[in-house]
């Protein structure tokens, strides 16, 4: 048994892993940061004084910002291939966030919706990549062509 | 007895390498020639002594020292980050006799240089060399010394291996 506040247990470091379909596998990068967020929209209703006197929530809308740095395959490993991983998805290219904990545990299929690419003359690349997750929706994977 | 524990390591490779390409350099190589040693720590003394004399380097000497592993960025933990010290050394007292090579050793910190600034490593997927230092002085022998460090990272993470 622990003493208070001696010796208990906390979370750090990034223990889960980031596949991006054909673009980096789970061992291919290694990610540094992970941000969850949950949002809704929230609806209030007023009586005729404009007191508040209920609240409904909105769909929730699940998002991850995830920030990696892709490394080279380990099979033949090369510099050409490190620098070919420096990339985003597709538009809604599939995403999979797994290994971690609390609200993001599971192997969850997320879509790639926004992110950019870093490269800086002191560091690695590093791809950011934002991420939602749509339950029960339809998901197109040949977004129409704009261009 | 295992093979694995025989063979030149990460740091090892590495080391070598770079003294390869500076002894290959036709600036350093040609005559007057300039001796370049790695370090292997508890002899180098004796063959920079040993390398003045039979060699005939005429006082100009390159010591690749072993790379320091740098402290871990805890922000990326699994990057593995070394400083390798080049030690461009010049015997005065032989160099600028009237049999020296008359190479300073600012001059030969200079090819040193040129020639690892940027230079990207062929194996293990070591990142181009960055100056960190550069730094003049005497050392404790008494030797004219330009000390240059460079610094280079690769990926050294065992939960990505097979």
């Amino acid at each position: 048994m622990a003493i208070l506040g001696i010796g208990r247990y906390v979370v750090r470091g990034i223990a889960g892993t980031v596949t991006i379909s054909a673009l980096a596998s789970t061992t291919d990068n290694k990610v540094t940061s992970v941000t969850y967020k949950k949002s809704f929209g929230v609806t209030e209703h007023r009586d005729g004084m404009g007191s508040v006197f209920a609240v409904t929530a909105g769909e929730p809308v699940e998002e991850i910002q995830v920030t990696l740095t892709p490394i080279s395959p380990l099979t033949g490993q090369s510099l050409l291939k490190a620098q070919a991983a420096i990339a985003v998805p597709d538009p809604l290219g599939v995403v999979a966030i797994a290994g971690m904990p609390g609200a993001l545990s599971g192997t969850v299929n997320y879509v790639y919706v926004d992110g950019d690419i870093r490269l800086s003359s002191d560091g690695t690349a590093e791809i950011q990549c934002t991420l939602r997750k749509y339950v029960d929706t339809g998901v197109s994977g040949t977004p129409a062509n704009f261009s | 007895m295992s093979d694995a524990i025989h063979s030149f390591g990460l740091l090892r490779d590495l080391q070598e390498e770079l003294r390869n390409l500076l002894q290959e350099d036709e600036a350093l190589f040609a005559p007057p020639r300039t001796l370049v040693l790695s370090e292997n720590l508890g002899n180098i003394e004796a063959e920079v002594q040993k390398a003045v004399g039979a060699l005939n380097t005429g006082g100009g000497i390159v010591v690749i020292h072993n790379p320091d592993v740098a402290p871990a960025d805890g922000k990326k933990p699994w990057m593995f980050a070394v400083t390798i010290l080049i030690e461009c050394m010049e015997k005065s007292i032989v160099n600028r006799s009237t049999t020296g090579n008359q190479v300073w050793g600012e001059r030969l910190g200079e090819i040193v240089f040129n020639l690892l600034q940027n230079y990207q490593p062929t194996s293990n997927g070591w990142t181009p060399l960055i100056r960190t230092t550069w730094t003049t002085g005497r050392s404790e022998t008494g030797d004219l010394v330009d000390a240059l460090t460079f610094s280079t990272e690769t990926v050294y993470d065992t939960t990505t291996s097979d």
